[in-house]
């Protein structure tokens, strides 16, 4: 078996994995911020 | 009748502006003499190297100096805060485009006009022919066409100089294929009707672009 | 509630098509007589090309859309499209390169199917490049809007320019030609399923994450307004 084939489909698997992690990891970051801004109290006014 | 009226004083302005300061020109005129010697520097353009490279040299040379002019035009045009004067002057910003690509048009054939002669002596082939003046004129309009509207979202962007190239050059790539190859047609001697394909591309292409451009130009200069 | 689990069952349905398809492309799909197994490469390489382009066409339609009513779920779609179809361009063209050195004995050689994937990758970096230039929202959306149309007006132009050059300068491209078996056929078409499956789910996704920055964005503006940063 062709080692270019190999390649190949290494790199039809990881650019989706690597593209969904990415997004998952933004993703997760964004909402941790939004979590706390929204489940905790509102910091009061100094 | 109006709206000509309106496009012909925007290219006049444009024109009386920088036949003052020629800030523009001399660049556009200074970088295309350099590109042409250095391509022949670097490509050893002599002979039939010369005559083989020519249509790609003076396609990538009208291209690399056509960013240069679009950038600092457009440039000009916002810190002296003009966009904004001619989106007052005129309703119909279908007649701003026109008259900004017109005036674009213009420039980029006042340099081209010069870098024809010029590369004749350097690069050893004929290239003022009537043939060749067409598919010159066919190229630069669709050029200035796109060069206009990109231009025109690149000077808001951070970093525009960078961006202008990274944006427009892409969208440049059937213009350029299908003039270099019209260019090298006539050069090897075929007639106009021969290379036919390659100009109904370009005429396709300017169509196409400027019917896009009219149409979404509104959203570009839009504040 | 219920819409997590769409969004679960759709990720968990497209994992399971696009390891079907794997599974295919190696042991279901036969042996291609000239090329050997390298042809292998073309199940996904095609399925990516075509979804990709697809990907770019839905940047084109959501991008007049958005421009006629101004809706920011429009821009969404539009963005997201275009940053998964890049993905799959960027995998086409790859590929592309590793099919190209066995069968035509080049790493690189402008074909015309491989030109195009390359002239794609580059409009759509130029996109995602505008996108990423600081402005205010609505004006990058407008002005991406602008430029994936023109972009998307700019491929088949591209392609007819090709082709053209190619067959005026002809080259020896034998190979790469061949004639397609049943079982071949059902590994396309899998394939094709995995790769749409794919799209839809990272198409989701990536207009999720967009819609939680700009819910983050509405908050801190909110905040800023009445006179307390907070701990942002």
């Amino acid at each position: 078996m062709s080692e270019h084939l190999i390649v190949a489909y290494v790199i039809f698997c990881t650019v989706p994995l690597a593209l969904s992690l990415s997004i998952a990891w933004r993703r997760r970051r964004v909402r941790r911020v939004l979590r706390r801004h929204t489940t905790v109290d509102k910091p009061s006014r100094i | 009748m109006g709206a000509l009226r309106q496009i012909g004083a925007i290219v006049a302005k444009d024109l009386a502006a920088e036949l003052h300061t020629r800030e523009i020109l001399s660049a556009m005129f200074v970088f295309a003499v350099l590109a042409l010697v250095i391509f022949s520097f670097a490509l050893d353009l002599e002979g039939a190297a010369g005559r083989a490279a020519a249509p790609g040299v003076l396609w990538t040379t009208i291209a690399f100096s056509g960013t240069l002019g679009l950038s600092r035009s457009l440039a000009r045009e916002q810190q002296t805060a003009g966009i904004s004067g001619l989106l007052l002057a005129a309703e119909d910003r279908a007649v701003i485009f026109a008259g900004k690509a017109l005036g674009s048009f213009l420039l980029m054939l006042i340099v081209e006009a010069v870098l024809l002669p010029l590369g004749t002596v350097l690069l050893g082939v004929n290239l003022l022919r009537l043939e060749l003046g067409l598919i010159v004129l066919l190229g630069t309009l669709g050029y200035a066409t796109v060069g206009t509207l990109i231009a025109a979202i690149a000077v808001n962007t951070r970093a525009r100089e960078v961006m202008l190239p990274i944006l427009l050059l892409p969208l440049l790539i059937p213009l350029l294929i299908g003039a270099v190859q019209a260019t090298a047609g006539l050069l090897e001697g075929l007639r106009l009707a021969e290379v036919g394909v390659w100009v109904r591309l370009l005429v396709v292409y300017d169509l196409l672009m400027a019917a896009v451009a009219l149409l979404t130009f509104e959203s570009v200069v839009e504040v | 509630m219920k819409r997590q689990w769409w969004d679960w069952g759709l990720a968990i349905a497209s994992v399971g098509i696009f390891l079907t398809a794997l599974g295919m492309v190696f042991l279901y799909a036969p042996r291609e007589a000239t090329m050997g197994e390298i042809q292998r490469i073309f199940y996904f390489h095609v399925a990516s090309a075509w979804i990709g382009f697809f990907a770019f066409f839905v940047t084109f339609l959501t991008g007049v859309i958005y421009l006629i009513t101004s809706q920011r779920r429009w821009d969404v779609l539009s963005l997201s499209s275009a940053e998964v179809g890049l993905a799959f361009i960027t995998m086409t063209v790859i590929t592309g390169s590793l099919w190209a050195r066995p069968v035509w004995g080049t790493y690189w050689t402008w074909e015309p199917r491989l030109t195009i994937s390359a002239v794609q990758w580059l409009l759509y970096v130029a996109y995602v490049m505008l996108r990423t230039s600081t402005l205010s929202q609505e004006r990058v959306a407008r002005f991406a809007a602008v430029y994936g149309i023109v972009a998307f007006v700019t491929v088949p132009l591209s392609w007819f320019a090709i082709r053209w050059w190619r067959t005026i300068h002809p080259e020896i491209l034998s190979g790469g030609e061949m004639a397609i078996t049943p079982r071949m056929l059902h590994t396309l078409l899998v394939s094709l399923a995995a790769f749409t499956a794919l799209y839809v789910t990272l198409l989701r996704q990536r207009a999720l994450l967009e819609r939680d920055r700009d819910r983050l964005a509405a908050l801190q503006a909110r905040w800023v307004a009445e006179g307390d940063i907070g701990d942002v």
